[in-house]
């Protein structure tokens, strides 16, 4: 039976794998290509780097005081609270959301075991067990050069323990109830949090040094309360005793309860209980009123969109970083003009760029729309107006920012940004669009060339920031918001001729006349008299005309 | 076979190839307004493939195809506009609600429906208690049964349904046939792939055989019954494609 287990879990960790691979949803450390996934390669990789942060912190731990250790080793519970949550919700969300169980249900397993072969899938072969080496080696290091702290390093593996279970716990939670029941919005919101620390990972792990020292600023007159709270509490067993022994059984009552609840949810959707069955839900479905209200094809797109993504918080996510994207203009209250105007043009270009989101959204359900009276035009146009909706947001919140005092804003700023966005946003979706499958097939990041469309994605990036940096600096902010404005159009008619006709020889002469239109600024820039800079670029763009 | 027909559909000469391998071969067929044609053939036999030209999903390499007047290769969006047309594996989105999903697609076809009308045709194949669901949670049935219901909705003149009974329930079948019936009356030209071969014999006007890739025989039940001398369609289908020895022989192998 034991070995059923674990060829069973091999099989579902490979699946896995490959179903993430086809999702594009990146998994640290875990190989992409699912015929490599084993218990080894999947934890020894994670382990090395995990054991690298602990061995910092193990160094600590022999050279601190007593009263120093329980804040030393807080930013372990959150590291391994922080690795296991993102690790086992991409890993749910894929197992639930794609219904790996259903072949194994057939099998002749009872669902307690099936459950248990979701577990140690996770653990052996999705990298979940390497996240002991976040604590592991501290304790070990602790209890040989600090015998006098053994009572804090017991409680420490205590608590890591309690932390990596009930974290591992809460993203099944998450991950199964939100793949499952897609129309709870909580739900959604919740996965979609959970993503949004997913993909923004870095920057919050350049805040773990920060915790720790707010555990030393805590007064010492406070200790005693946080001694009481749950996971952290028992890390402060040396000092105050009794609360933390409180913490302690708090602790393991709140680990209990979320296992009891995890398990019998989990337990309930792999045994197959109907979903409408479930008490909860059924009360939420009362009749529905049959509501039909007309809407143009595009508007129609946008709002399928819309409801498309509400209900994938991966994608969701992705989308509400964007809107978080002005909080890293805070700093930027002092900054000179020049670098505001710069910086609200990069926050186009990646608004831009990221409307490509509104078409990997499509996944399986682009299908139906080979099947419906639909130019690849009107698919160009939803799509556009998708990330328009987005970048409305953005420009409202850098508005809202301006207003409670946290940003200057700049008017020719936001025009070179929205510029920036047209250009870049108008043309990426026009080579991905004109370039999709031609028969019914899912859109997703595997659909087209990703190599191509990545490198094609930085070099426009690179290209739509090259304008506003280099006028700016050159001929002031009002000649650069000008030189994007006239780009931005032209680049948005380019591309809009180009969805449908690939190999348009207008499409050839307008980006003639484009670079004639460019020239002028250019070759006066290097040098050259406006007098013959003009006089090349006419010629140019007769020359495309005849052509 | 000349085409003048500005109605029905025409499938002249229509030859496609994948990779190499012909799928289709120089099939030539003429459905006029008012009927009903049945295609049988074996999976693979290349029915959906002759079935998705006309909405210009595939292209023939040779020979025409035309619905209603229009070429689907050359105007593709104007065929997907008249042609009512079937996927045999339910092709939708999702993570919509099932009204959402009946919106989405009837705003993208421009219809004009009441909520009364909605109702009515949602009542009428039993999906009226499924409006909160999310299309993703149907049955396949049930899922079958909303495409269906948006091709009611739309009530396009040309109706191509590959494999429509397909995972409907006995009542739900006798109600897309009668549905079916009324089209035709109303001059709809309807054609549809099965393998229930009893739905072919209860429905078709004219019954298509295709094998690998050729048309093998068209003609009426009564017709074919007559000309093999067979009162099944399957004894027929088998005669005709030359299998009926061969499925003997593997009958005896397979019970040893």
């Amino acid at each position: 039976m034991k070995k059923i287990y674990l060829t069973l879990a091999k099989i579902l960790a490979k699946e896995s794998v490959f179903r993430a691979s086809k999702r594009n949803i990146k998994v640290p450390f875990i190989s992409r290509d699912y015929t490599k996934v084993s218990a080894l390669s999947s934890n020894l990789l994670p382990g090395i780097f995990f054991l690298l942060f602990a061995s910092v912190h193990s160094i600590l731990i022999i050279s601190v005081t007593v009263e120093e250790l329980p804040s030393i080793l807080l930013p372990t519970l959150f590291m391994v609270a922080y690795f296991n949550l993102i690790q086992m919700l991409s890993f749910s969300s894929i197992f639930f959301g794609d219904e790996l169980f259903e072949p194994v249900k057939i099998m002749p397993l009872n669902s307690k075991d099936i459950v248990k072969t979701y577990f140690v899938a996770y653990l052996l072969y999705w990298g979940g067990a390497s996240t002991i080496m976040l604590f592991l080696p501290q304790f070990l290091i602790g209890a040989i050069f600090r015998l006098d702290a053994l009572p804090f390093l017991i409680a420490f593996l205590y608590s890591s323990v309690a932390v990596m279970s009930s974290s591992i716990l809460v993203a099944v939670y998450i991950g199964t109830y939100t793949e499952v029941f897609r129309k709870n919005i909580l739900m959604n919101i919740l996965s979609a949090i959970g993503w949004l620390i997913l993909i923004s990972s870095y920057y919050l792990m350049s805040y773990i040094p920060a915790i720790a020292n707010y555990g030393k600023m805590i007064p010492r007159e406070y200790m005693s309360f946080i001694a009481l709270i749950p996971f952290i509490g028992p890390l402060y067993i040396g000092l105050y005793p009794l609360e933390s022994i409180i913490s302690i059984i708090l602790t393991g009552v709140l680990v209990y309860s979320v296992y009891f609840k995890t398990y019998n949810c989990v337990e309930t959707v792999i045994a197959g209980t109907r979903i409408s069955h479930l008490p909860f839900l059924a009360r939420r479905i009362e009749e529905r009123k049959i509501k039909y209200r007309r809407l143009s094809r595009h508007l129609s797109l946008v709002r399928k969109d819309f409801k498309l993504i509400l209900r994938e918080p991966r994608r969701l996510s992705g989308i509400l970083y964007l809107l978080l994207f002005p909080i890293f203009f805070i700093g930027f209250r002092t900054v000179d003009e020049n670098m505001i105007f710069i910086f609200l043009s990069f926050v186009g270009s990646i608004i831009g760029i990221s409307s490509t989101t509104w078409i990997y959204l499509e996944g399986e359900g682009a299908k139906v729309l080979y099947y419906l009276p639909l130019k690849r035009t009107d698919i160009y146009i939803a799509k556009i107006l998708d990330s328009l909706v987005v970048l409305f947001f953005a420009v409202i919140f850098f508005v809202f920012l301006e207003i409670i005092g946290f940003a200057t804003m700049s008017l020719y700023g936001i025009a070179a940004m929205v510029s920036n966005f047209t250009l870049l946003s108008t043309t990426t979706l026009a080579i991905i669009i004109a370039n999709l499958p031609e028969h019914p097939s899912s859109w997703t990041e595997s659909s087209i060339n990703r190599f191509a469309i990545i490198l094609l994605e930085i070099l426009l990036t690179i290209g739509s920031m090259a304008i506003p940096i280099v006028f700016s600096l050159l001929y002031g902010i009002i000649v650069a918001t000008i030189a994007s404005i006239i780009m931005g159009v032209i680049g948005a008619i380019i591309s809009f001729l180009y969805v449908d006709a690939k190999n348009n020889y207008l499409l050839i002469r307008l980006k003639i006349v484009l670079i004639s239109l460019i020239n002028p600024l250019c070759l006066n820039f290097f040098t050259l008299s406006s007098t013959s800079s003009i006089g090349i670029s006419t010629l140019l763009a007769i020359s495309s005309i005849v052509v | 076979m000349q085409i003048t027909s500005l109605n029905g559909i025409l499938f002249e000469n229509v030859t496609k190839s994948f990779d190499e391998i012909k799928v289709l071969d120089n099939i030539s067929l003429k459905i006029p307004p008012g009927k009903l044609y049945v295609l049988l053939g074996p999976n693979g036999s290349g029915k959906s493939t002759l079935m998705k030209m006309t909405i210009g999903l595939v292209k023939p390499d040779y020979g025409k195809v035309l619905v209603g007047g229009v070429n689907p290769q050359e105007n593709q969006v104007s065929a997907k506009k008249i042609v009512g047309f079937l996927p045999e594996e339910p092709v939708l989105y999702e993570s919509l609600e099932l009204l959402d999903y009946l919106s989405f697609i009837l705003n993208i076809y421009g219809i004009n429906v009441t909520e009364e009308r909605i109702r009515e045709v949602l009542d009428f194949l039993g999906l009226s208690e499924h409006l909160n669901k999310l299309v993703g949670s149907l049955s396949h049935g049930n899922k079958r049964k909303l495409m269906l219901a948006t091709l009611i909705l739309r009530d396009p003149d040309y109706l191509v349904l590959d494999e429509v009974f397909s995972g409907l329930d006995p009542s739900s079948a006798v109600l897309v046939k009668a549905w079916l019936k009324e089209k035709i009356k109303r001059g709809a030209t309807v054609v549809f792939s099965t393998h229930i071969l009893s739905l072919a014999e209860a429905l078709a006007d004219t019954v298509v055989m295709i094998y690998k890739g050729k048309k093998v025989v068209e003609g009426s039940v009564d017709e074919l019954r007559e000309l093999y001398g067979k009162e099944e369609l399957e004894e027929i289908f088998l005669s005709v494609t030359g299998l009926e020895r061969e499925y003997d022989e593997i009958v005896r192998s397979l019970m040893g």
